[in-house]
């Protein structure tokens, strides 16, 4: 595992890749696993729940994919992702500068780029990683409880989880490369994440401001219900190319600035 | 051999804040240069802009004839660094630290790293995390002098570590000097810059006040020593020596404390005289180095 700053950093963030997945495994069967005992009590549940809740949680809950929609791809799968995103991207070089562990690779002659490169590459793998493990985890679920959920959908949904995740995870680590301190690293990606989400619970609350919701990541990621529509490549899209984006900003700016 | 280390008109400002102004620095190569001065002065910035950390406000480095700022990659290959002010991977043992650094230089002879495992008594099989200040700084030394580097710039590299692995630290750097290889230490001890630099450059708020051979360094710094006899002396006879600037007694008389400028041998042999108990001598303050650089009468320029 020392071969090469990226498997050294795999090394790193193993143990914590484990325990998320081990979140996502916990929370996605414990939601999942209880569908089927409550469908028929969520169907009338469904009729009765008030407008206001209805809007933040999706309608037709009772659906087994707006179920899905409305408990995993729209709530608790990214954010699991995101904790791992967010927490890995700030930490990978803002995290190393302040922990005063960076100094020490730049005695090689590997350069900065390459370093933190590498780094970003083996983060974004863990959590692809990730995704992975929750889109298996819905899938066996699925195929376990006989769910009416093609799989091609929740691979769909998964995908646009990954890209939420991806996209927090450019914010954080672009922030972090560009100035090498966490806590901006952490504040921007985490403030843009909560603030998207509570933007599109208001959005769809409140009419005429549906247009809202378009600024929000939660919506380019699970707005169009991906779990039963399928992929919407645009926001797919549009995510990756935030992520792209802000992990180039950090990247050219950590070449060309003073470590500290 | 050419030149090792050249800057001309270095400066480092962070924000307001001075780093470094107008540092001009040549370094010929198969010289041992000590860069001495008080933690603060610039010793670090001026490291971290050779090795392109940091860059220059203004003025530029060259290392090894290379322009530190465009050829970094080129610079690293070739010499030896040992930062100050960083923190070793925690959970790796010293072995997996040293053979990650070895895998990033694209492997190094084992021999070598081997033989300074042995020198220094390096902990190769516990965490970091458990090992002393000492025997931890002995991991980035080791990293440092292990690919055989033709310049070693080494960033107080002492510092923490016990007087016996100084000792052997200073006779590596002997011997590296001995094979024609160029170290640039830095230091904010005159004694240990003493004992192995042949030039010295002293560096004070950011500006490098004077660049000297050791042999003239130590004939300006101010010693003090501090004699505990068993009998009231005068202290007048010894202010009436060469090079004794201050001489006064204390404690009804017994214990005289002297400050020297150059060779203590003349106020030695007079003290012997009464038979001192004890002698205590110590380290020269740099501060009154720097003031020597000042002092028109005492300096002999």
């Amino acid at each position: 595992m020392l071969s090469s700053v990226f498997a050294r950093t795999i090394g790193d963030r193993l143990r914590a890749t484990v325990l998320y997945a081990i979140a996502v495994v916990a929370v996605t069967a414990m939601y999942v696993s209880v569908y089927p005992a409550m469908a028929d009590e969520m169907a009338v549940y469904a009729e009765a729940i008030p407008e206001a809740l209805a809007a933040f949680m999706g309608s037709e809950f009772a659906e087994p994919s707006n179920y899905l929609h409305g408990t995993i791809f729209n709530l608790l799968g990214p954010v699991v992702l995101l904790a791992a995103a967010v927490t890995f991207g700030a930490a990978t070089i803002a995290g190393e500068e302040e922990g005063r562990t960076l100094p020490v690779l730049f005695t090689a002659p590997v350069s900065r780029l390459r370093i933190a490169g590498q780094k970003l590459a083996a983060v974004t793998l863990l959590i692809t990683a990730l995704a992975l493990v929750l889109f298996a985890i819905v899938a066996v679920l699925v195929l376990a409880f006989d769910l009416a959920v093609p799989l091609g959908n929740v691979l769909a949904a998964s995908v646009h989880a990954h890209a939420l995740a991806v996209f927090a995870l450019g914010l954080a680590f672009g922030v972090g490369a560009a100035v090498g301190r966490r806590a901006p690293a952490l504040s921007v990606s985490l403030g843009v994440v909560v603030a998207g989400y509570v933007m599109q619970g208001v959005a769809n609350l409140v009419d005429g401001l549906e247009l809202l919701s378009w600024l929000s990541p939660w919506y380019w990621s699970a707005g169009t219900e991906p779990v039963t529509h399928g992929v919407a490549w645009g926001w797919l899209a549009l995510l990756y190319a935030v992520a792209i984006a802000a992990a180039g900003v950090g990247l050219w700016r950590f070449d060309r600035r003073d470590l500290s | 051999m050419g030149i090792a280390i050249r800057t001309e008109g270095l400066t480092k400002y962070y924000g307001k804040a001075r780093g470094i102004v107008d540092v001009d620095l040549e370094v010929p190569g198969g010289e041992v240069f000590g860069f001495l001065g008080p933690n603060g002065a610039g010793k670090t910035t001026t490291i971290r802009l050779l090795v392109d950390h940091i860059r220059p406000s203004s003025g530029r480095a060259e290392v090894l004839g290379l322009d530190a700022q465009r050829e970094p990659m080129a610079i690293r290959r070739r010499i030896g660094l040992l930062p100050s002010d960083m923190l070793l991977y925690p959970r790796l043992t010293g072995r997996e630290f040293l053979a990650y650094l070895g895998n990033l230089r694209g492997g190094v002879d084992t021999a070598e790293r081997d033989a300074l495992v042995e020198r220094f008594g390096v902990e190769l099989d516990r965490p970091i995390r458990q090992l002393s200040t000492g025997n931890r700084q002995k991991l980035p030394l080791v990293a440092a002098f292990m690919h055989r580097p033709e310049l070693l710039i080494l960033d107080e590299p002492t510092v923490g570590v016990d007087p016996l692995v100084q000792q052997e630290f200073q006779a590596l750097v002997r011997e590296v000097r001995a094979e024609g290889r160029t170290v640039f230490l830095s230091s904010h001890t005159l004694s240990e810059v003493e004992r192995v630099a042949d030039r010295v450059g002293i560096i004070r708020e950011g500006a490098l006040v004077v660049t000297e051979r050791v042999e003239e360094l130590k004939h300006k710094a101010i010693r003090r020593l501090e004699f505990d006899f068993p009998e009231v002396v005068s202290p007048e006879p010894f202010l009436a020596l060469d090079g004794v600037r201050a001489a006064e007694v204390d404690r009804d008389g017994t214990v005289l404390r002297l400050a020297i400028e150059g060779p203590v041998g003349g106020a030695i042999m007079l003290a012997a005289q009464h038979r001192p108990i004890n002698v205590i001598s110590e380290e020269p303050d740099l501060e009154e180095l720097f003031l020597a650089y000042y002092r028109p009468a005492a300096s002999g320029r």
